[in-house]
């Protein structure tokens, strides 16, 4: 059948010789080059940085609630009943890890405030990015003062002090983004006395110059 | 598909120059748009790749294929971005990505995640009304307007990417990605139109006796294949010869509207380049048990000239074919 020499059609499950080279070649070069673009496109991805230079590290003193996400109620200010809450977020945007046992506990906690949106956080360091171990710290807060509120996503009140910075890797435009629950059992065991404050795993080694005084 | 999405998040971007590494949603995200970005410059281009050169035809009757393909893609970058971006939001994650970024009042940082739900959701539909049914349903004229809108979601994604992706990161590479993609889509569709209209200029002259035009001489006519003459006002005919005899129907094939005269006539049928949909030669009808019909034209010889009368017969219309001997 002279048609199939030089014409395709779908159905006849047959690829014309006259095509077949140059419908072979076409195919090859832009797989080919599909695939080099992907490898180029992943390669030259922006450096989202290594956490350096977003703020003035923080250390901050309250009762740590683990769920529904973790987050650190602070003592509530001078003619306040309730303290505020602070999102703890990890390296990129998940939870940091921390032992379960810490949750209702008064915790130390150092690392970077975020704002996102009205939502404050404080960005701990993650163990899986070479984090500094964990060392031991005292808080006066203890849950009761810090009139520990139940857990909630609603926006708390800004905290003056704290500077606002966007975490590595996060896009510029992404309001009321939140960490992604993902607790792992941390270092820590054991239950701490009530009353003392326990350093998490993402604390700094030795005394932070910038503890913020809220 | 596969394979660059692996090769992406694999291979090239431990190679990048990253403090850190970055997540693995993150990249995932990324290579899940990227992706969906070349797939939906590579279906636009076959096209008019194939007006220009028939070589390419293969590859547009596998187009509908890649434009599913390329649909199911952009799923998976927009699952990415709502698991990532807002599966732990207070209020719906939908309603959180549209209320995300609500910047609208300036050009740069203006909010580019709209675009991409749009250009997304044309996708969508494209893809869910890809299936014959549809064209049965909506007609191929309207399904055909309808999957035209194939370029509004490309120029939604380019200005996705370009407020988005390419102003947060800066990343050159994928700048001169999506312009090379604009230059390409743009340029080959450019192309195509003018060799369309080169060939559209030429209209059949009149015969002596109105309203007959001439088609050409017999010997422009070779067999088993087809002759497009164009037409002032109407749609081009298709005139085919066969086994001694000439017939001509609509230019346009009932499926998709693809250029009959360019196809053959094979088992006696003439047959579509595009999808191979097939017609009888004297009445335009596809052989039972399909049901599409073309028009027909009037054929007759003059002084050793083929003359088409150009008013079109009814679809189906039974015309004997014209014995050159």
């Amino acid at each position: 059948m002279p048609w199939r020499q030089d014409f395709f059609v779908g159905w006849a499950g047959h690829l014309p010789t006259a095509q077949a080279a140059a419908i072979r070649a076409v195919v090859a070069s832009a797989v080919t080059i599909f695939l080099l673009l992907g490898l180029a496109l992943a390669r030259s991805g922006p450096d989202p940085g290594g956490g350096d230079g977003i703020g003035d590290e923080v250390t901050l003193r309250g009762v740590l609630t683990a769920r529904p996400y973790p987050t650190l109620t602070l003592p509530p200010a001078p003619g306040a009943t309730v303290g505020r809450t602070i999102m703890l977020a990890g390296g990129g945007k998940t939870a940091p890890p921390f032992d379960p046992a810490l949750d209702g506990q008064p915790v130390a906690a150092t690392g970077y405030m975020l704002r996102r949106g009205v939502l404050d956080m404080l960005q701990v360091g993650d163990p899986s990015y070479g984090a500094s171990p964990a060392r031991s710290a005292t808080a006066s807060a203890t849950p009761a003062q810090c009139g520990r509120a139940p857990a909630s996503p609603t926006a708390p009140a800004p905290i003056s002090a704290s500077p606002v910075a966007r975490p590595p890797g996060t896009p510029r435009r992404s309001a009321g983004l939140l960490p992604r629950p993902q607790p792992r059992r941390g270092a820590l065991t054991g239950r701490p006395a009530l009353g003392k404050a326990r350093a998490l795993p993402w604390t700094h080694q030795g005394p932070s110059p910038w503890t913020l005084n809220i | 598909m596969l394979l660059y999405l692996a090769l992406y998040q694999l291979i090239g971007a431990r190679f990048a120059a990253a403090t850190l590494p970055v997540d693995a949603p993150t990249l995932a995200m990324k290579a899940f748009g990227n992706c969906t970005f070349l797939l939906l410059t590579i279906v636009l281009c076959i096209g008019p790749l194939a007006r220009l050169d028939p070589r390419f035809l293969p590859l547009l009757s596998n187009r509908r294929h890649f434009g599913v393909i390329t649909c199911a893609v952009a799923a998976g970058h927009a699952l990415q971005v709502l698991d990532w971006y807002f599966a732990f939001s207070p209020t719906p994650a939908l309603v959180a990505l549209l209320a995300a970024d609500a910047g609208f009042g300036q050009l740069a940082g203006f909010p580019f995640i709209p675009f991409g739900i749009a250009a997304f959701f044309i996708l969508l539909v494209l893809a869910a009304t890809s299936h014959d049914f549809w064209l049965a349903f909506l007609t191929p004229a309207l399904w055909k307007a309808l999957h035209l809108a194939i370029y509004a979601a490309y120029a939604l994604a380019v200005l996705h990417v370009a407020m988005g992706p390419l102003q947060d990161d800066g990343n050159t590479l994928l700048g001169m990605v999506v312009a090379a993609s604009v230059v390409l889509v743009a340029g080959l569709h450019c192309a195509a139109a003018a060799l369309q209209r080169r060939r559209d200029a030429a209209t059949a002259p009149p015969a002596t006796e109105p309203p007959w035009l001439v088609a050409g001489p017999i010997a422009a006519f070779a067999e088993g294949r087809g002759v497009v003459v164009p037409l002032a006002d109407a749609e081009a005919v298709a005139i085919f010869r066969h086994q001694g005899h000439l017939s001509a129907v609509s230019n346009l094939c009932a499926h998709q509207n693809g250029p009959l005269g360019e196809g053959r006539v094979i088992d006696g049928c003439i047959t579509c380049p595009w999808h191979g949909f097939q017609y009888q030669l004297a009445d335009g009808c596809a052989p039972p048990p399909y049901t599409e019909k073309l028009a027909t034209y009037r054929l007759r010889l003059h002084h050793g000239q083929v003359l088409l009368d150009p008013r079109p017969n009814p679809p189906g219309t039974y015309v004997p074919p014209l014995a050159l001997t």
